[in-house]
């Protein structure tokens, strides 16, 4: 068995280490290997929350199960095997001047570097909807905001710390705002409620 | 469903929303399961009103007023018996000293259309299926009881021991987290359907390093830089980049949302045993 690490997390969860694999395809093998046993799965940066149907987190053969599912992902980048979805932005948020001089770009260029490739969903939290977007191009990576902003508006584009995101709800927020949508990104109605699931890509287009 | 008009709220009171079992299965997109934070005071008041186990309830920290719109029969966690209410009659869930949240159960449940699969209100991502304000009409479902069911008193006490297991980043504090919570005389802090402080107990971050974002389960125990854990509850954040040292057993994790404020809490370590049966 590879060097493979799983952290049991009370009764009915396990918390994976993918260890360089990505850890999106660890969580679709997880679904489609172990579907009937895992009632929720969280991709994250570099690990994967299992919770399981019962308390078997400590049984050594789900662990056995759940070891060689994620040995049978490959290691390596991911495959650019998501679902392409197109966003269009009004670019013309508070920070943009501000991260266009922090980057060193010109407003135009940062533009052109938001829209010119596609984004990677890699996971999602802080908020339904909320989805990290590793930005494609390494010049827009930015550190947060020294300070939060109290209230960020519903619909802003946003960069920090190597992803880029649209906000889905009003909601205090660090990241630098350089846009905004009227792309509806979350909604419990929809079949799929989150516009952005993790594995999709996403493509931002000027307006 | 509808359902039957049965009670209007007219005041609110304190965290009051409706609650059942609440939504697994889209932790991925970023949302939560919510749920009630104690499923067997749940299932105990519907089973005395006659409901199944797993319909929807109120759920109050207290301050809770309404007004029967047709005759029903309800019950609180906090009594000892159903009651039975006439049209126009007015029920008060006053705040129990005893218990922080409290689940309240009307012959029927609580009946509305579902979103995602539950009725449960989720304050982290603003999602309310029942929205509980003051003039809010509540239904209730068809299937209806008018006699009391034999209520078994509730013997569980919320003082008793919490079991905690090893969390998956016990070793970003100095010695082990279990230990600690177990020898510090910890008290509930500040709490919400998100979280709740734990009070009279520091951990020491011993890796100081920003942990990448990772997922969050109930029951999950975080400590910021500051040292002061916080246990996640049933709206929590489905990620989170604070370690996390420990976790609460989810069999215990009520007792955490039905002591009140100030209340001593007594950590346990979980044994391997215990997993089996419960």
């Amino acid at each position: 068995m590879p060097d493979l690490t799983l952290r049991p997390m009370g009764p009915t969860t396990v918390l994976v280490e993918t260890d360089g694999r990505d850890p999106v395809a660890v969580a679709e093998a997880i679904r489609t290997m172990l579907g009937a046993r895992v009632t929720d799965l969280i991709p994250a940066a570099q690990t994967v929350v299992v919770r399981c149907a019962g308390e078997i987190a400590h049984d050594p053969l789900f662990s056995d199960d759940l070891a060689k599912v994620v040995a049978s992902v490959p290691s390596g980048p991911p495959s650019a095997s998501g679902r392409l979805v197109e966003i269009p932005v009004v670019y013309d948020g508070e920070d943009l001047g501000y991260v266009a001089d922090a980057t060193g770009l010109t407003v135009q260029e940062l533009v052109d570097a938001h829209t010119a490739v596609g984004h990677r969903a890699a996971f999602c939290g802080f908020a339904a909807g909320f989805a990290y977007l590793e930005v494609g191009d390494q010049r827009l990576t930015i550190a947060r905001r020294a300070t939060p902003r109290q209230r960020v508006p519903i619909g802003s584009v946003a960069l920090a710390a190597g992803y880029t995101a649209v906000y889905p709800v009003a909601s205090p927020g660090g990241w630098h705002l350089i846009g905004r949508t009227e792309a509806r990104m979350w909604d419990p109605h929809r079949e799929r409620p989150s516009l952005i699931e993790p594995g999709d890509v996403v493509r931002f287009v000027a307006r | 469903m509808n359902g039957i008009p049965v009670l209007e709220v007219l005041e609110v009171g304190w965290s009051t929303s409706i609650q059942d079992r609440g939504r697994p299965g889209y932790a991925h997109v970023g949302l939560g399961s919510a749920g009630t934070v104690d499923p067997v005071s749940m299932s105990r008041v519907n089973r005395g009103v006659g409901n199944e186990s797993t319909d929807a309830v109120i759920e109050t920290a207290g301050g809770l007023v309404l007004r029967a719109l047709s005759p029903t029969m309800v019950l609180a966690s906090s009594w000892s018996s159903p009651i039975r209410v006439a049209s126009g009659d007015t029920i008060a869930i006053a705040p129990d000293p005893t218990r922080r949240w409290v689940q309240v159960a009307v012959s029927g449940g609580i009946a509305a259309v579902p979103v995602l699969g539950s009725l449960s209100a989720d304050t982290m991502a603003s999602l309310s299926p029942v929205p509980v304000s003051v003039g809010s009409v509540l239904c209730r479902g068809a299937k209806h009881a008018t006699t009391p069911t034999d209520l078994t008193a509730d013997t569980r006490d919320p003082n008793g021991a919490v079991r905690l297991w090893t969390g998956p980043r016990a070793d970003y504090v100095d010695g082990d987290p279990i230990d600690m919570l177990m020898s510090s005389t910890t008290q509930l802090g500040e709490g919400s359907r998100v979280g709740v402080r734990l009070d009279g107990v520091e951990l020491i971050r011993c890796n100081r390093n920003e942990l990448p974002s990772e997922g969050l389960i109930p029951g999950a125990i975080q400590v910021p830089h500051d040292g002061r854990p916080i246990v996640m509850g049933p709206d929590h954040p489905v990620t989170g980049g604070y370690p996390v040292v420990a976790i609460v057993d989810p069999r215990d994790l009520w007792m955490l949302w039905c002591l009140p404020m100030s209340s001593s809490v007594r950590f346990i370590r979980a044994e391997r045993g215990d997993g089996i049966s419960g």
